[in-house]
């Protein structure tokens, strides 16, 4: 589906953010990407969605160079879901997930019933469709990343980019946000890049995971195997413990707390 | 009351406030054709009005009927269509800079050409060489913006708004040199009443030109209106939805240039209505730029052809319009402001 090949990536000549980076997705694969704030998480994101260029390698989608895809097409096929969200207009939830009918609409025209149809049933699969008529900006960030979410599975992806997806959610919104991700990633085969600041994120999900550090992504490999008490002192530079825990039937990471 | 109660929030009232948007400069052009300085009564200005369709007897003298069609109809017509494209370029660069302070001079277009006419009418050119003059400084001042940009490598908003301020600043550093060095008893009136914007000298060629410079480009913005809202995500965001953005970008630029161009060069600096216009037009249809931009448009060229009836009959001389679309606008807009929950905090 998505695979990257010896990508690399630098601002400045000399100063490379990532290099040699490799990995591949299949259908309906989640992937995490873990690692230290300031690695390159969400730039390596960007090179993966287009949104930014790799300097080196390749990044092929269904076996085909990304740059040799034409945006509008690209779009209807992968969805970006970015960390930060700042709109100044009060558009409405509606208004802004309908947005995500843009590779599927001519410049010159609007969206019609069938684009609202799919975007109110966008709304309704991650579950705030009451929030259809409330101004983006009036929103909780909870709220506006669910939209965000709402708005990329209206571009009918099926590979979906989301930077953090559960920054800025409380306890129980970031569980429901991994179920939302689980579930499309099962029942429609979409297959799911994404970053995270937690390790216990890659057990709840028992996805493949891929830890970047040293400017690479060095592991990669299921959560169980990649996701050890050594590789996390060696992201975290802290120890941090893995233990099974009986009750949930998975592991959990407990950091050690001098 | 008023205003403050057309929340329109359902699609029938929506149309209903679109359509009474779009009719409303139609009918503010038709009564401006009856008021002026030079009195003539209904029945004269619809028989003069209608004298090439129907053979009538002229019962009109030669200065009416020259009232009519070679002052009245030019000067309506450009407010018309001057403040329906400044509004538009202004709607147009708030949803592409994702910023509601910007108006349409913000890449420097209105001081470049403003210095272009200070110049032209420094050096007593005649008039069609200050318009072109001003047109090509106008284009030049952004020009220069976008060149800066790329010289700092940024694509960013920022950097490119960053740029047309300082163009800005920099040929509005030149008008003050060309005042300091005129003639203070009469190039120095001529170019700072000229630089306050009047409607009073266009006449119909300059109509034909702005029906060639602002119509197609006003066009192009109400039909690409909807993909327009990409932009409020962010660059990065709309060239992830497929849009190319980079393209986009220049074509609307250029599009709010000639616009805003060609406006100071017939008319001087009218400020204000490109900034407020689309404000007005978000608290009225909201933010979707599908309707917000020909709200815009039509609320714009209302607003201009009422306040040049103010300019030409407040009082004996003209009232500059740059004054007046602040002092009457201002007020206006601050009660609206505070009638209604704007949303944009």
């Amino acid at each position: 589906m998505l695979s990257i090949k010896n990508g690399g990536f630098w601002y400045k000549p000399g100063q490379e953010i990532f290099k040699d980076v490799s990995f591949s997705l299949k259908r309906g694969e989640i992937l995490c990407i873990l690692g230290p704030n300031g690695i390159g998480k969400s730039t390596l994101l960007k090179c993966c969605g287009r949104v930014l260029p790799v300097r080196t390698g390749e990044v092929c989608i269904e076996g085909k160079e990304i740059t040799k895809w034409s945006r509008q097409k690209l779009a209807q096929k992968v969805g970006y879901v970015p960390q930060a969200h700042k709109i100044v207009f009060p558009f409405s939830v509606l208004q802004l997930v309908l947005l995500g009918r843009t590779p599927h609409i001519s410049a010159y025209s609007r969206p019609g019933s069938k684009d609202f149809e799919i975007a109110i049933n966008a709304m309704k699969s991650v579950g705030i469709e009451h929030l259809k008529d409330a101004p983006v900006n009036r929103i909780s960030g909870g709220e506006c990343q669910l939209a965000m979410i709402a708005r990329a599975l209206t571009q009918e992806p099926n590979i979906l980019i989301l930077d953090e997806p559960t920054n800025h959610l409380d306890f129980g919104n970031q569980v429901r946000v991994l179920l939302i991700l689980d579930k499309l990633s099962k029942e429609r085969d979409i297959s799911i890049i994404m970053s995270s600041h937690y390790p216990d994120h890659t057990f709840l999900l028992s996805c493949q995971v891929g830890i970047m550090q040293n400017r690479t992504v060095s592991l990669v490999g299921h959560a169980e195997e990649v996701v050890t008490e050594n590789s996390l002192e060696d992201t975290y530079q802290l120890p941090i413990g893995v233990h099974y825990i009986s009750q949930a039937h998975r592991n959990v990471c407990v950091p050690s707390y001098p | 009351m008023g205003l403050a109660r057309l929340g329109w929030t359902n699609k029938y009232g929506l149309t209903v406030g679109m359509a009474f948007i779009v009719i409303s400069p139609f009918i503010l052009a038709l009564i401006s054709l009856f008021i002026g300085q030079y009195s003539l009564d209904p029945v004269t200005v619809l028989t003069i009005l209608f004298s090439p369709v129907i053979q009538a007897d002229p019962t009109w003298t030669e200065v009416q009927a020259n009232v009519i069609f070679n002052i009245r109809i030019p000067r309506i017509l450009g407010a018309f269509l001057i403040g329906g494209g400044l509004s538009i370029a202004g709607a147009v660069y708030q949803s592409l800079f994702r910023n509601p302070m910007v108006s349409p001079d913000i890449l420097g277009v209105s001081s470049g050409a403003g210095f272009g006419a200070a110049v032209a009418i420094l050096f007593s050119l005649p008039l069609l060489i200050i318009e072109g003059s001003a047109f090509f400084f106008g284009l030049l001042s952004v020009g220069f913006a976008m060149t800066l940009a790329r010289i700092y490598k940024g694509e960013s908003i920022l950097v490119l708004v960053l740029s047309g301020i300082i163009m800005g600043s920099f040929f509005t550093a030149l008008i003050s040199l060309v005042k300091f060095v005129a003639d203070p008893t009469s190039k120095l009136p001529a170019i700072t009443y000229w630089l306050m914007g009047s409607l009073s000298a266009v006449s119909m060629p300059d109509i034909h030109f702005a029906i060639l410079f602002i119509l197609p480009g006003s066009v192009y913005c109400m039909i690409i209106g909807w993909r327009l809202n990409a932009f409020s995500l962010g660059d990065e965001e709309a060239g992830a939805l497929g849009v190319d953005t980079r393209r986009m970008k220049h074509i609307l630029i250029l599009i709010s240039t000639m616009i805003t161009a060609y406006s100071v060069c017939i008319c001087g600096i009218i400020g204000w209505i490109g900034l407020v216009i689309p404000h007005l037009g978000r608290m009225i249809v909201g933010p979707d730029n599908a309707r917000l931009i020909p709200a815009s448009f039509f609320l714009g060229a209302a607003y201009l052809i009422l306040i040049d009836n103010i300019a030409r009959n407040a009082t004996t001389a003209e009232i500059p319009l740059g004054i007046l679309t602040a002092i009457v606008g201002v007020p206006f807009f601050a009660y609206i402001m505070a009638k209604r929950d704007v949303g944009w905090t």
